[in-house]
């Protein structure tokens, strides 16, 4: 007869903290959104893209170039990411893009 | 993305994120792992790189234009997370084969059979650490759970370590979450695999090989501590293929690498741990991306300047040194040389740095063998006015580039057979942080407890 085991789980507890996805906006007019990218993948004509559409769909939508972040995926990441909630909060950055995953 | 995303949330700003096709099941578990499962996403169909202008901007204004609207706009559900086992907790008792189909139905394993992770099992590995085995060493993402020594542990036994192997499975977990290397980076399309290396007394205290076959499976140590690598990946962080680990082709985990110290210092060389600031002799891991691997057959010659310029000759053989031209950062070549090789060299007088500087000097990458888009990662490299010493600032293409940023990048490491010419080349070639080193930490009666193994 074959032995038994018990065995035990081989993860860890989530360290999650417990977020939420933040509110989302009422419309897209009069509002300010910036661009994150990774410079690659064609996220800059895709921007260009979004810029033209989405400012002829709502009245006072304004963009904050990517150009104003840096490159949020490469060697200055952590330095780029610490740096972006004071930049949005201080350009008052109602929404974001934030891309390409490839 | 996804990372910088849950951080804007974070913040109230509500965000969409942009996925290639292929992505949207790594970026759905990403952000699950970060505690947002429903982050809403706009999706291009199929990879970017794959169509025109035209195909692009139809399919940008159309439906990517709408999912931007709508994730902006509408708010989801809130998802939350089901209960998980606490770690003592029994989560299956069968036979050997039953565990083991459980643990592949649950992606548990890697196909390979494990060794059941009992409770007594387990305690047999924590009995070669002082510390406790609550103990959180970091955040391992994706998941975003604790690395600690208990699951250490666990994913020791299972990938078939002996309990001794304890301190150094707990090193390696220190310097995977060392913010350094950037472990969150591992389940990237280039499919990342990680060389560690292994210095000090330890290496013979466990009975690492680092002769011949230095890198071929069938040495207890090497091998079922680069097993415990790819397991820990797998359960602890959760980087599993098919969700967050997006390597188009992935590899094996690598053979544990541990050097000849004895033939760096009986031919007057230092081992690597005093590269990385240590003292000759203390037990180390150093852990550094190399994806890429290469071998220079029969570099050997009597001339030590002619072995290290056929070494060169090679590393330019590939394109390990992407990174250093598009993103402009540091990358950290492996070369691994034989004490055969190492004789040449010592013979005619020349030092470690004198290596380096010459491999700096003169490995060269031909710029008209880039082709497609890394040609274009090039230009946006010149363009970014990335490394202009090593680089120069032309966009020409008929000429040759330096591949690195200093003789310091370049690892070396002796190891392999004792009387062979070849030499081992290994780098990463996507984004990923930089090697990091650290201290193995031997309980205070680890010669009592190796002892009492071999009494046995």
């Amino acid at each position: 007869m074959s032995e038994n085991y018990e065995v035990v789980w081989p993860s860890g507890r989530r360290m999650s903290d417990g977020k939420t996805l933040a509110k989302r906006l009422d419309s897209l007019e009069g509002k300010k959104v910036a661009e994150l990218w990774d410079w690659v993948f064609k996220g800059d004509k895709m921007f260009d893209i979004w810029e033209r559409e989405l400012s002829a769909r709502y009245e006072g939508i304004e963009f904050v170039s990517w150009r104003e972040f840096g490159e949020i995926h490469g060697a200055n990441e952590h330095q780029v990411l610490a740096d972006l909630p004071r930049k949005l909060r201080e350009m008052e950055v109602d929404a974001v893009i934030c891309g390409v995953g490839c | 993305m996804t990372r910088a995303s849950a951080l804007v949330e974070k913040l109230g700003i509500p965000t969409v994120t942009v996925l290639c096709g292929g992505f949207v099941k790594q970026g759905k578990f990403t952000a699950k792992g970060l505690g947002l499962p429903n982050l809403p996403h706009a999706i291009h169909p199929g990879h970017v790189n794959l169509v025109d202008d035209e195909e692009l901007e139809r399919n940008v204004a159309g439906p990517m234009l709408q999912q931007v609207i709508d994730g902006l706009t509408i708010q989801p559900e809130e998802a939350g997370f089901s209960a998980e086992p606490d770690k003592r907790d029994i989560v299956f008792r069968g036979t050997f084969e039953e565990v083991n189909e459980h643990f592949l139905a649950n992606e548990w394993s890697e196909g390979l059979p494990i060794v059941p992770p009992t409770i007594e099992a387990v305690e047999r590995f924590l009995r070669f650490t002082d510390r406790s085995p609550d103990e959180v060493l970091g955040r391992l993402l994706p998941d975003s759970r604790e690395a600690t020594i208990w699951n250490i542990a666990v994913n020791g036994v299972m990938s078939g370590c002996r309990p001794e192997y304890m301190p150094v499975l707990i090193a390696i977990v220190e310097a995977m979450v060392d913010p350094k290397f950037g472990h969150e980076h591992l389940g990237h399309t280039p499919g990342t695999e990680t060389l560690i290396i292994v210095n000090g007394r330890i290496i013979k205290e466990l009975e690492f090989n680092y002769a011949q076959a230095a890198l071929r499976p069938g040495f207890q140590a090497n091998t079922s501590i680069g097993r415990f690598w790819r397991m820990y990946l797998r359960n602890a962080c959760g980087f599993l293929p098919h969700k967050t680990d997006k390597g188009c082709f992935g590899g094996n985990f690598r053979i544990v690498l541990a050097e000849n110290e004895d033939a760096v210092t009986s031919m007057g060389w230092q081992p690597h741990s005093v590269d990385e600031g240590y003292e000759a002799g203390d037990n180390l891991v150093t852990i550094t991306s190399c994806t890429e691997m290469t071998q220079a057959i029969e570099v050997g010659d009597p001339s030590a300047e002619q072995i290290l310029r056929n070494i060169e000759a090679r590393m330019a053989d590939n394109h390990m040194f992407i990174q250093f031209f598009f993103r402009g950062m540091v990358t950290r070549p492996t070369v691994v040389i034989t004490p055969a090789i190492l004789k040449v060299l010592t013979d005619q007088g020349w030092t470690k740095q004198a290596v380096r500087e010459h491999f700096y000097e003169h490995a060269k990458l031909r710029v008209s063998r880039l082709s497609g888009m890394i040609v274009e990662r090039f230009y946006k490299g010149i363009r970014e006015g990335n490394w202009p010493e090593q680089l120069g600032t032309s966009m020409e293409l008929e000429r040759d580039i330096q591949m690195v940023s200093s003789p310091d990048d370049f690892i070396i490491v002796v190891a392999g057979d004792a009387d062979r010419d070849h030499v081992e080349i290994g780098s990463g070639n996507g984004y990923i942080g930089f090697p990091v080193t650290k201290r193995i930490e031997v309980p205070k009666d680890w010669a009592n407890l190796l002892g009492s193994l071999r009494r046995r």
